[in-house]
């Protein structure tokens, strides 16, 4: 397993877990926006600052910071 | 080059259809419009009413939404179009207002807009709607375009499964839009068979917890709906569903949508009224 965080720009994986660290309505908001296991996930490029980051899941592409994605675990690839 | 609403009431006309537009004297059935955002929700609403887009203000918010009216065969709807969520279960505005909609205002119908195209994504709030109701249509609108990426939709099945009226539909030129008013008219009138209605099925121990709290609930608020949702909300913990219960809000809520809109020419008058005589 391995942070989303270091999902390079352009590559897909496999979510396998939300991490403990984010609970209630902020795992909530996740699971809603289509972040949760087996959903495949794609770094699609990042902000001019490097932050957040663009990932496309279910079709729609999403923003995520590195709160978030250091605590979103994915399969190796 | 005929414009957008010209095309639409050409390309859209349907046999026993009258779109009334903001015409709201009188209804006998209110539609819910719910959906993911950009899933079409407006553009089934304007092909019913005719309209494009009214909004009206609603007495204890300061929020927009859209009102409209149609008549299908004898009866008259009221339509009204929520904020396009993902989900009706975290904490921002617009998801509270679709919310407590669906949950207080208790439409006859809560006609739920997805996106053929994203179908995954869009059953989520899908299923987060029939666990408060089981009187809704779902509506795979955008099927054009899901024709052209190649996806195939089986809606007999998910038909099935969901125990709801599935109607696929392309509202931008009218395709679908007769199966979609029949869909909603057999479940506003209950003609739609309840018996195989979506149910969410739990564990034993969290079913007798929900029954528990339920019946609480009954017991300080004998009028409310959904006492189901709102324990398993208590359950879950979700803080707004608790404040409201610390805040006693239930009442207010529940009474703010008992009440006909405001009419707004009464109150021009009103304030006239007052402006003349100081």
């Amino acid at each position: 397993m391995a942070p989303l965080s270091n999902l390079r720009q352009g590559k897909s994986s496999v979510i396998s877990k939300i991490g403990d660290d984010i609970s209630g309505a902020q795992r909530r908001r996740l699971l809603d926006l289509g972040i949760y296991p087996g959903a495949t996930i794609t770094h699609c490029f990042n902000s001019a600052t490097g932050e957040p980051k663009a990932f496309e899941v279910l079709g729609s592409v999403i923003a995520l910071r590195k709160e978030q994605t250091d605590f979103i675990f994915t399969l190796e690839d | 080059m005929p414009s957008e609403h010209g095309l639409l009431s050409q390309t859209f006309r349907i046999h026993q259809l009258q779109k009334l537009g903001v015409n709201l004297d009188k209804w006998d059935y209110v539609v819910a419009l719910a959906g993911n955002p950009n899933t079409g929700k407006s553009t089934v609403f304007n092909s019913l009413t005719g309209l494009r887009q009214h909004t009206g203000n609603w007495p204890g918010k300061t929020v927009n939404r859209a009102e409209g009216a149609f008549s299908y065969k004898d009866n008259r709807y009221k339509i009204v179009d929520l904020p396009g969520t993902y989900s009706l279960l975290s904490t921002s505005e617009d998801e509270e207002i679709a919310r407590n909609f669906i949950l207080f205002g208790q439409p006859d119908v809560t006609l739920i807009v997805a996106d053929a195209t994203r179908l995954e994504r869009n059953l989520n709030l899908t299923l987060q709607i029939l666990e408060i109701t089981p009187n809704a249509v779902l509506c795979l609108n955008l099927m054009d375009e899901a024709k052209r990426k190649g996806i195939k939709i089986n809606e007999k099945a998910l038909q099935q499964r969901l125990g709801i009226p599935v109607i696929t539909t392309t509202a931008r030129y009218g395709d679908g839009m007769e199966a979609l008013l029949y869909a909603i008219e057999q479940v506003a009138t209950d003609a739609w068979p309840t018996q195989q209605r979506f149910k969410i099925t739990v564990p034993e121990k969290l079913e007798e917890s929900i029954h528990a709290l339920e019946s609480d609930l009954k017991e300080l608020y004998p009028d409310l709906p959904n006492t189901r949702w709102i324990a398993l909300r208590l359950l879950e913990g979700d803080e707004r569903v608790v404040d409201a219960l610390k805040n006693d809000e239930f009442s207010g809520l529940m009474n703010s949508f008992q009440q006909p809109p405001l009419d707004l020419n009464a109150e021009l008058d009103v304030l006239n009224t007052n402006e003349a005589s100081s």
